[in-house]
């Protein structure tokens, strides 16, 4: 009855890494357009990643910079130790995930505002830890080798690849039996758990996948800007800005948060040019702004008009409206 | 009895307060049971006692020769026991079929399924009608259905159903006791809460009514329901 993959996704999908794959050209011949890029491909890992927690299983997560930094510190280290960054990223992935399900499995046993609290608890410790390890290079963080193997185009087209795998996976979970499971439990966790659903177990199911895609996230991170630092990858602005992206863009949905993302880029990259760190706050504005007027987000209402663009466009053959 | 549910001595405490102070009973394997008593009686505890929703202090709970008392709501489903919680609880923002589809969630072997959903849907045939509705678009009744056909998809064999003809019209009443025979037709045990004791009592075999956590009077449905006292308690008048 349902397929693995939703065919208008797989479309979607499809028409995304055509265009991906034709803008490369055009993006990796300036190093500013190739910057945007992986900036972009980076949000869209990590905000996806956020809304499988986040968004189906309602546990807001104000912490996910702990998974990152691991992930990126993990990268780091091995690649240090003479590994080639690319062969890093599974013991990235798997870094992050298991450090997720081992903080993630007492606090999701909290809901809600509590569970919230937590996860700012966990990433802040976190990052005061890192700070004071010497052997990762304390609070002056890791300086990675200049002459990256992968190159640009390399950095692009990996990017591409695991921002199409993230959106991928939220599709996957969105249809699984677990995602079902989620949305039970974020809808009414005593019903769920009356119905058999193992609220506890599946939660963590979920939070180790987010982690390994937000640790993979952390991986690429070190990879394009070779520089990796606690106030910065574990950073509490990085865990905040995944929360607004994908509230702005549309929680609980697949494409809310790539849409999400590309707005935090666009008013990022353009408010920030002209007036410093003020585009959190334009940010914040429209945050407000969406949660009064639009609380579901963005993407739900672009999907609307675009439905209704296409049904305009489609009346004149239909013989017009009746 | 051995293949039914015994409960023995279960006490459960909520918030240091003994909500049940050890009761005792018993569900023959194609019983239906009636559990009666007043508001905070502790009849929707013993339901999440059994069921695993909420942690047994002391006693023990056994289901089919096993003890469940300690193995959490998501085992206690898959030994058998499904549970239809007080207030229906579907989930609003799903579709009935999604609602049916989570009943399952438990149920390792997926072969059966789709004859599941069969021969539930016959049961219930407002929920095929429903089948792709939001399920907080049904009416009351109707979602009673959903929550029981629900339930009724991890295949269980007894049921443990908390006021499942509150809030509904007297109509309807009579549909939620049509399936609940129905139920009992196809060997499944029923453990009934009901504030609608004559309702209760006429189609159960057996009831236990219980005050202040404690069962202080069980019986035949019948026998209960022409007891004096508990005509003057739950029906407001004595017999006669």
């Amino acid at each position: 009855m349902q397929r693995p993959v939703s065919r208008r996704h797989l479309v979607w999908t499809g028409a995304a890494v055509v265009a991906l794959a034709a803008a490369a050209p055009l993006l990796t011949a300036n190093p500013y357009a190739a910057r945007l890029a992986q900036l972009l491909f980076l949000n869209v890992v990590l905000a996806s990643a956020w809304n499988l927690v986040g968004g189906f299983a309602g546990q807001i997560s104000f912490g996910n910079a702990s998974l990152f930094g691991v992930g990126a510190y993990a990268t780091s280290l091995l690649w240090l130790a003479g590994i080639p960054p690319v062969l890093t990223m599974p013991a990235a992935a798997l870094a992050a995930a298991l450090y997720g399900a081992a903080w993630g499995w007492p606090c999701l046993r909290l809901r809600g505002p509590y569970f919230a609290i937590a996860t700012i608890g966990v990433a802040e410790a976190t990052r005061i830890v890192a700070n004071h390890i010497e052997a990762a290079g304390g609070a002056s963080g890791l300086t990675l080798p200049l002459e990256q193997d992968i190159g640009t185009v390399g950095l692009y087209a990996l990017g591409a690849v695991l921002a199409v795998v993230a959106v991928l996976t939220c599709d996957l979970v969105r249809r699984s039996r677990l995602g079902l499971g989620l949305v039970a439990l974020r809808e009414d966790a005593r019903a769920a758990a009356a119905s058999g659903v193992n609220v506890a177990r599946e939660q963590v199911k979920a939070f180790a996948l987010a982690a390994a895609l937000t640790g993979l996230g952390g991986a690429y991170y070190a990879q394009f800007t070779l520089y990796v630092v606690p106030e910065k990858v574990f950073g509490f602005d990085l865990s905040i800005s995944l929360v607004l992206m994908v509230l702005v863009g549309g929680i609980g949905t697949v494409s809310g948060p790539v849409l999400g993302a590309v707005i935090y880029l666009i008013l990022e990259q353009f408010v920030l040019a002209s007036l410093a760190d003020i585009h959190l706050a334009a940010f914040g504005a429209l945050l407000i702004f969406i949660v009064l007027m639009e609380p579901r987000g963005l993407a739900p209402r672009l999907v609307q008009a675009i439905s209704l663009i296409r049904r305009r466009f489609r009346r004149p053959e239909a013989g017009g409206p009746a | 009895m051995k293949d039914g549910l015994q409960v023995s001595g279960l006490e459960v405490r909520r918030g240091g307060a003994r909500a049940l102070r050890g009761i005792s009973l018993a569900v023959g394997s194609r019983e239906v049971v009636a559990l009666l008593g007043a508001n905070g009686a502790g009849k929707t505890t013993t339901l999440r006692a059994i069921s695993g929703l909420s942690p047994a202090w002391r006693g023990e709970i056994h289901f089919a020769g096993r003890e469940i008392t300690r193995i959490g709501p998501a085992a206690v489903v898959g030994a058998g026991i499904a549970h239809v919680p007080e207030g229906s609880r579907v989930w609003p923002e799903m579709t009935v079929m999604e609602n049916l589809r989570l009943g399952a969630w438990a149920v390792r072997r997926k072969s059966g399924l789709t004859r599941r959903l069969d021969e539930i849907l016959t049961l219930l045939p407002r929920l095929a009608e429903r089948a792709g509705q939001l399920a907080g678009t049904l009416s009351g009744g109707e979602r009673q259905m959903a929550a029981i056909g629900r339930a009724l998809m991890a295949a269980p064999r007894m049921l443990l159903m908390d006021e499942p003809s509150l809030g509904l019209s007297p109509r309807v009443v009579d549909t939620v006791f049509d399936t609940i025979r129905a139920i009992r037709g196809e060997g499944v045990a029923v453990l009934l809460v009901e504030q609608n004791v004559v309702r209760a009592l006429e189609i159960a075999e057996r009831g236990y009514v219980l005050e202040g956590g404690r069962i202080v009077r069980e019986g035949g449905g019948r026998e209960l329901l022409e007891d004096p006292e508990v005509r003057q308690a739950y029906l407001g008048r004595a017999a006669g």
